[in-house]
This record gives C-alpha cells, sequence and structure tokens, in this order.
C-alpha cells in the first residue's frame, strides 16, 4: 500500500547491508519508510509525507541452514514461498503463515502477523532466535545468534517483532524451526448459535487434545467451529474423533471431516484472519481485538448486536483460547461504516485491546483511531524509540501513541 | 565509587523501611556477597527486604538521592554474579514479595510477586489440572523473578520454550522509580517484555509478573536410555530430531556423572553405561505409545546398551531422580565445582564434548557434563578440590577455553544462566562493537544515571564512549 499524500517517493532497494548503512547514514533529517516487497498493508496508522520507500527486495539470500538444528538464517527480503518450499524438502517447517505463504519474512515479523497455528506452535516472536538491524543512523547490529536458548545480551530481535519499522530494518533473520507433522487434518462443525460453537471449542480446550488450531467463525454465516490437528496419523486420527466427539455433545446440526486438499484449502482461508475477512469491495474494515479468553463469549456477543443495530454486515474470526476476534466489517454508504467500525472498536477496548487492521485511509490517519488510547508503557517504547532511532529518520506517527 | 561508611544512605533506608528490614551488620552481609557462583564476590553496602511495590520504590528513591548502585535479587541461585551488588551498592532481596496474588484457571494465568518459587506456582496451578512449563533444576528454590532476569529454562524448553514464551505481563519499578504495567503480546506497541526479561535486572526491577499456564499433558512416557558413551547417545538425539519427533525432554549425563550417582546415591545403572540420555514425551494419548516406541528403537539401534521405560509416577520419578540429582551427587565427589553454561548448534554436540574432555586432561581436571541435549545447551562442570588461587585460576581457564569452542562453533556464551560478571568481558568476543553498541544504548535510554545493576552483562571496556557509527561507516 502506497503512504497517502505521499506522492511517489523513490524507492531504495539497497543490496547489501552496508550499503542500507550508509543511506541511513547519509538521510539524517529524512523520513524513509521501510517495506519488504510490499505485498501486505503496511499496519498502523497513515505515515505523513516521506523521502523514500526502503525495500528489502534485494536480501532475499539464505544464509545458513543446517536441518540438524532446526535453526535457519537467511535475509529478511526473502519470501515466505521460497522459504517454505527449502523447508519442505527437508520435512521442516517454519509454522508462521504457511498456508498462505506471502511476502517477506521481514514484514512477517515486523508486522506480528498473526498466524493460524499460534495455538501449537507459537507466535513470531516465539520463533524468531536472531537477528541483524539496521537502526536509524545507520549502526548495523547483530543480536541473540544461532542456537535456541540464549540469554546473552539484550533481546533485540524480538523488540523488532511488531515494531513496524520505527526501530530498525530487518536485514537478517535467525528462525526456529519445527518438524514438518507428517500428518494434518480438520474438522468443521456446525451450531445454531456462537455461544454454541464458543462453549464447544471451550470443551475442546478444557480436553486433552492440544488441537493445532482452533477458530469459531459467526456473523453473516452459519455459526462454525473449526478444529485443526497435526502430527503422526494415530494421534492426528485419535485427537480429531475425541474432539470431535466432544464438541458435537453441545449440539452440533453438522460435521464435515477434512483431510489431505480440502483441509489444506481450509487452512488457506484461516492463515491470514485480516485478508479471510477483508470486504470484496475495497471499502471494509478489519479490527483486532484481544481479550481474556473467558471474556470472549461476551464480547463477541456485544460486537455482533452492535453491529446489526447498525445494519452494517460484519463477519467475525474467533481465535478463543488465544482470547483473540477478527472482526470484518462491510457497509453500503462511508457514514455507517465508519460509525460502527468506531463503535466497535470502543466495544472491544472496553474489554482489551482493539486494532484496527485494515480500514479506508480516512480512518488511519489518527493512531490513537488505529491502536486505541497510548499504553501505560508508553513512555518506556519512547525511550526504546529514541536510542535506536535517535534522529527519528524511520517514519514515526503510525504506532501506538504515535511511535 | 564512595568508600566511606554510607551513614546517609543507611539513614534513609532505614527511615523507609525500618531498622529490622536494613541488613548492615558485615556479619550479615555475608551470605548477600556471591550467588551460587563460587567464583565471584563483592560485599554490598546494605541489604533490604521490601515487602511492596511501593518500598521498592523507596529503596530506588533513596539510592538515587544518594547516587549507590542498587540491585535486585531472588534466591540468589543465579551463577554468574548478576546478584551481586559491584561497587558498595545495595542489594533488594525480594524474597519477601513472594505471594501468588492470583490465579485464574479460566483464563490459566496467574500474578505472582517476583520472590514466589518457580515451584509454587506449578504446585497451586496443579489442582486446576494446570502448570506452569519452564522449569529449572533449581526450580524448588529460585525464584519467578530470577527467572525473568535470566530468562531461565530447563529440561522442558524444548517442547515447551524458555520464560519469555510464557510472561505475559510485567509490573516494572523503572531505573528512575517510576511503576508502569508492561503490557503482554496482545498490547500494541514495542514488545517490552522480549527487551525486560533475560535483561538481569539492569532495566528495573520486576515487582509483578503474569504468567500463563497450560494445561497439563494428558499422558507421558519417559525413557532411560545407557550408552557405552555420549557419541552414541548423541547420534540417538540426531536422529531422534531427524525423524520428525519433538520430545517435551531430551536430557543427556556423561561417564563422570554416572560414577557419581552410583557412588553418592547407589543409583544402579548396567556395567558398561557412559552415558545415559532421558527422553521423555507427553501429550495427547493417541499416538504416544508409538512415539515411545520409536524413541527406544532409535536409541538401541544407536548402541544403546539398556533401554529402560517408566511403567507409572512412581518409577518416572526415579528416573528423573538421576537427572536431579546429579549436581548434588557431583557435590559429593569433590569439594568444590564450577558449572559452565554454553549453548552450541545440537549437531555439534560430538565435537564440543571431545573438546571439553581434551580441556580437562589438559589441565588436569575432572570434567562432568549434565546437560540438555535436545537444545545444545551444555554445562560442563568442573570438579576441583583446592581453595589455592592457582587453582581457581585452572578452573576459571579452563570454562573460558570451554565457552570460546561453544563460540567458535557457532553458539552462545549463555543458555540460561547469564551473562552477570563472570561472562560480560566474553561479550566482547560474541559480537561486534557495533551489536554492543546498540545494547548500552538501550540501556542507557532506559537506565541513564546508570544505577540499576551496573557492571553486569555489557562489557566495561566498551562503557567509555560510543563510537560515532557515522564516522565509522565513511571510514570503512
Amino acid at each position: 500500500m502506497r503512504p497517502a499524500g505521499a506522492g511517489d517517493p523513490p524507492l531504495h532497494a539497497p543490496g547489501t547491508a552496508e550499503e542500507f548503512s550508509q543511506l541511513l547514514a547519509a538521510s539524517a533529517g529524512k523520513k524513509l519508510l521501510p517495506i519488504g516487497r510490499g505485498t501486505r498493508d503496511l499496519p498502523g496508522a497513515l505515515p505523513g509525507p516521506v523521502d523514500g520507500l526502503l525495500s528489502t527486495r534485494r536480501l532475499d539470500r539464505v544464509l545458513h541452514y543446517e536441518p540438524g538444528d532446526l535453526v535457519l538464517t537467511a535475509e529478511a527480503g526473502a519470501g515466505l514461498l521460497e522459504i517454505d518450499e527449502l523447508l519442505a524438502e527437508h520435512g521442516q517447517w517454519l509454522p508462521l503463515q504457511p498456508y498462505r505463504r506471502r511476502g517477506t519474512l521481514g514484514g512477517l515479523f515486523a508486522s506480528a502477523a498473526d498466524s493460524l497455528l499460534e495455538l501449537s506452535c507459537g507466535s513470531a516472536r516465539d520463533l524468531l532466535l536472531g537477528a541483524r538491524v539496521a537502526h536509524g543512523d545507520g549502526l548495523l547490529a547483530r543480536a541473540r545468534g544461532r542456537v535456541v536458548k540464549n540469554v546473552a545480551g539484550y533481546d533485540l530481535p524480538r523488540l523488532m517483532v511488531g515494531s513496524i519499522g520505527t526501530l530498525g530494518v530487518l536485514l537478517e533473520v535467525t528462525l526456529k524451526l519445527a518438524p514438518r507433522p507428517k500428518v494434518h487434518a480438520s474438522a468443521v462443525l456446525g451450531f445454531d448459535t456462537p455461544a454454541d460453537a464458543l462453549l464447544a471449542a471451550e470443551r475442546v480446550r478444557q480436553g486433552p487434545d492440544e488441537p493445532a488450531f482452533v477458530a469459531v467463525f459467526a456473523g453473516a454465516c452459519t455459526p462454525q467451529l473449526m478444529l485443526g490437528f497435526d502430527g503422526g496419523s494415530a494421534r492426528v486420527a485419535g485427537c480429531r474423533q475425541r474432539a470431535v466427539a466432544m464438541a458435537s455433545r453441545v449440539g452440533a446440526s453438522g460435521t464435515l471431516l477434512l483431510d489431505g486438499e480440502d483441509d489444506r484449502a481450509l487452512r488457506a482461508r484461516l492463515d491470514d484472519p485480516p485478508a479471510g475477512l477483508q470486504a470484496p469491495a475495497s471499502d471494509g474494515c478489519v479490527l483486532r481485538c484481544s481479550c481474556r479468553p473467558s471474556r470472549v463469549g461476551a464480547l463477541l456477543r456485544e460486537l455482533l448486536d452492535a453491529a446489526r443495530r447498525a445494519g452494517v454486515s460484519v463477519r467475525t474470526d474467533v481465535r478463543p483460547g488465544l482470547g483473540l476476534l477478527f472482526v470484518g466489517l462491510a457497509a453500503g454508504d462511508e457514514a455507517a461504516l465508519d460509525a460502527a467500525t468506531l463503535q466497535l472498536l470502543g466495544l472491544a477496548r472496553a474489554h482489551g485491546h482493539a486494532v484496527l487492521l485494515s480500514a479506508p485511509p480516512r480512518l488511519r490517519a489518527a493512531p490513537d483511531t488505529v491502536w486505541g488510547p497510548p499504553p501505560p508503557d508508553l513512555v518506556l517504547m519512547q525511550r526504546v524509540r529514541r536510542a535506536l532511532d535517535p534522529g527519528g529518520v524511520f517514519a514515526g506517527g503510525r504506532g501506538v501513541g504515535g511511535l | 565509587m564512595t568508600s566511606a561508611p554510607p551513614v546517609a544512605l543507611l539513614d534513609s533506608l532505614v527511615r523507609r523501611l525500618g531498622r529490622e528490614r536494613v541488613l548492615d551488620d558485615p556479619s550479615e552481609l555475608l551470605v548477600y556477597s556471591s550467588d551460587g557462583s563460587v567464583l565471584h564476590d563483592s560485599q554490598p553496602a546494605a541489604v533490604v527486604f521490601p515487602t511492596s511495590t511501593e518500598e521498592v520504590v523507596a529503596v530506588v528513591d533513596a539510592c538515587r538521592a544518594e547516587r549507590r548502585p542498587f540491585v535486585a535479587r531472588g534466591a540468589g541461585t543465579g551463577l554468574s554474579g548478576g546478584a551481586m551488588a559491584l561497587d558498595g551498592g545495595v542489594v533488594i532481596a525480594m524474597n519477601r514479595m513472594d505471594r501468588i496474588v492470583s490465579l485464574d484457571p479460566a483464563d490459566r494465568r496467574a500474578r505472582v510477586q517476583p520472590g514466589v518459587r518457580n515451584l509454587a506456582v506449578s504446585e497451586a496451578a496443579a489442582r486446576h489440572g494446570l502448570f506452569y512449563a519452564p522449569d529449572p533444576s533449581s526450580q524448588a528454590v529460585c525464584t519467578l523473578g530470577g527467572n525473568v532476569a535470566h530468562n531461565s529454562g530447563g529440561p522442558h524448553t524444548l517442547k515447551y520454550g524458555v520464560t519469555v514464551n510464557h510472561v505475559r505481563g510485567l509490573q516494572l519499578v523503572t531505573p528512575l522509580g517510576e511503576v508502569l504495567e508492561v503490557g503482554g503480546p496482545e498490547r500494541p506497541g514495542y514488545d517490552l517484555l522480549a527487551l525486560l526479561t533475560g535483561a538481569e535486572g539492569t532495566l528495573g526491577i520486576v515487582t509483578a509478573i503474569d504468567v500463563a499456564l497450560r494445561r497439563l499433558p494428558e499422558s507421558v512416557r519417559t525413557v532411560l536410555a545407557a550408552f557405552p558413551d555420549t557419541d552414541g547417545a548423541s547420534a540417538a538425539v540426531s536422529s531422534i530430531i531427524a525423524s520428525g519427533l519433538l520430545p517435551a525432554a531430551l536430557e543427556m549425563l556423561d561417564d563422570v556423572v554416572v560414577e557419581a550417582l552410583q557412588a553418592a546415591f547407589g543409583l544402579a545403572f548396567p556395567p558398561g553405561a557412559g552415558a545415559l540420555l532421558l527422553v521423555e514425551s507427553d501429550g495427547p494419548e493417541p499416538g504416544l505409545e508409538q512415539e515411545a516406541l520409536d524413541i527406544e528403537r532409535l536409541c538401541l539401534r544407536h548402541g544403546a546398551i539398556q533401554v529402560r521405560r517408566a511403567a507409572d509416577a512412581a518409577e518416572r520419578a526415579e528416573i528423573w531422580a538421576a537427572r536431579k540429582k546429579a549436581f548434588g551427587a557431583l557435590g559429593r565427589i569433590t569439594r568444590h565445582y564450577a558449572t559452565q553454561d554454553g549453548v552450541i548448534p545440537r549437531t555439534r554436540l560430538p565435537e564440543m564434548l571431545a573438546f571439553v574432555r581434551a580441556a580437562g586432561r589438559r589441565h588436569g581436571l575432572r570434567i562432568a557434563n549434565v546437560f540438555h541435549a535436545g537444545d545444545g545447551n551444555l554445562h560442563p562442570c568442573i570438579l576441583f578440590d583446592g581453595d589455592d588461587a592457582g587453582v581457581r585460576a585452572l578452573v576459571q581457564r579452563a570454562g573460558a577455553e570451554i565457552l570460546e569452542h561453544c563460540l567458535r562453533l557457532g553458539g552462545s556464551l549463555s543458555g540460561e544462566h547469564g551473562v552477570g560478571v563472570e561472562k560480560r568481558e566474553a561479550m566482547a568476543l560474541l559480537f561486534a562493537p557495533d551489536d554492543l553498541t546498540a545494547m548500552r544504548r538501550l540501556r542507557e535510554a532506559l537506565d541513564p544515571e546508570g544505577l540499576c545493576n551496573p557492571g553486569k552483562v555489557l562489557p566495561l571496556g566498551a562503557a567509555c564512549s560510543e563510537p560515532d557509527p557515522r564516522r565509522k561507516q565513511v571510514a570503512s
């Protein structure tokens, strides 16, 4: 996505870390906006005018891969698709958006993108072991390393996760890999009400079956519970059978068991939640709401009620165990969409946090609208930002509290 | 640093906390002069025992007013000198902040004070069918606050990760005395939890910790395999990982430990056992039996002379006793030991162990190995008897050589014990000057007065002046 009002800023795509460093060191007083290949929507509030875009698309090499260590180091502009294909040859994977496989490694981490398998495999922050970063004045720094346990020095790599390019440009990342499960399968169960679907999800969560993912769809569709299982064939078959039986006792109206290509198609649809909810027309919004898992049911009810009263179309993709609700809104007219979006953000923020992941530019001008009110630890974040981007070269004003 | 008796500071501390919670008698300070590391000590000016966040703030304010360094201390089980107060600083002992504030089974969360023992969290969670996953060997005594400082792991790290993967929020007293609730991964903004976890108490003092709890696994399979040597055991580890299995724990013990366990506790192992491999798998029952059979088969294929499976909880505890009593057993066959903590890529295990053996021979020292084989985290344990400086210097030299070899193999200085005082100068071997500059900038931004556990983590040599990176870029 091009920043609005930025005209057509020049695109810089240095080919080496040193070139990044030199460019940044020579950019004092300018505003630069790091992007990967420009595949993902730029997260956060819209930047003001920028003097240039910084792309990592020429940094796409795999630097080190030792399958026996389950660790890979690659340049941050490497594509998820290419990395996944390489790992598949060795029976391994990086379980972060392994079905969608779009964009770059750097973009995935810088935006802290959500992934289908977070419940079982962890999120982006859990799988980043080390990084090399170009900070604001051109300082090139590595931190942590290529081993899975490491407490030598500060955890700068994880600090970069979700920092949307305001602290530095990720140049190299070292990833913790996992064995690629031999068998994948899933199940889709229909319910009469969203509350029943959530209750069934809760039964599965209380049970022993450690699903790879749990998602609930509600809104403009039949309420559905989707369960995924990964592992050896005995485990996948046994756990799916037990979990489906447990969930069905709540009163499922129908059950579909998905294997092979059907399972894969479902996962591809769920792998990047906001993408799955985006309105076909460009005028829609996607919210990411988080709350304590025990409040998910109450929040979902409030959000669906409010959307219905506002007369907007709503679809939700809930990850109950994680306390995450993704909400897609669409409406015929702009005013109705904007009013409903702001109202739902307010409801969600009363329960926890809510971020506007995707929205028309008119709703993305103010950081507080996009991210919610500044958090109590903002003062620490500001100190961190000043330390790593001392001259404020990276286009700010986009993150929470105007970071 | 001030050398006169810190009268004003002591007065100020006593006024804020009361006489009975301020120690300043040298005989009482002795125990707080070192941590679990036998090679370092430094006497603090005072030790204080706050019981609330407000009192921690009061102590920090008192120290700042007198320009005295301060350092938080948990159970003192650390092995890198991280909880020592250098330069006449104040030790803030967190032991009296030891309450589990809340435990919420529905959300699988607990909020605890930093002085809570690691094991106490899992004990409290157990009646809800939950547990706290990071389980360092010292879990019966070490505190959650210390775990956060060192991003502690434990045998089950392989599957469940380390402390940073389980911390969801922190209450922090900043080095400037502010109290902040630092949010978790769900909260928008920078991941300060990741920065603070493993920062060894140099970026503030944690006064409350929100942790994630997990459901106890339905089933567990624990296998103990005896091998003639560590090479066979290492090959078994590699083949288990290569087969796509990810056990919850993969722990190895070498011949010196086997001998010590037999001598100290009369544990029986098959004759010829020169290495033990403990493999534990857990999770849902379906498929778990097959996983255990696969593990046993792979061990036998790589030369295991005996494979023993725990039939019940009692036998599982017995197998784990060998691992958990390892350091105790070593303590009975030697007067002193110094435990190292280094990490290597798992595939370099055999050559690393060969190097450790050779280093022992070269220096005439016995070195035992008990370690987390699954994640390449070694704990070579150097045994020694003498109290004289010569022997200690030899022990330090052997330890340094082992660490340097870890770095040559692409590893790290510390997996979980921290850098502390012990390894701060070695940081310059692992990191380039610019890498350390980025870390130092962060530290100076968060601790501008330089009073929060100074002299730890970063090399002192690099603390003098910051090179101008722009100038260097132009020059290069």
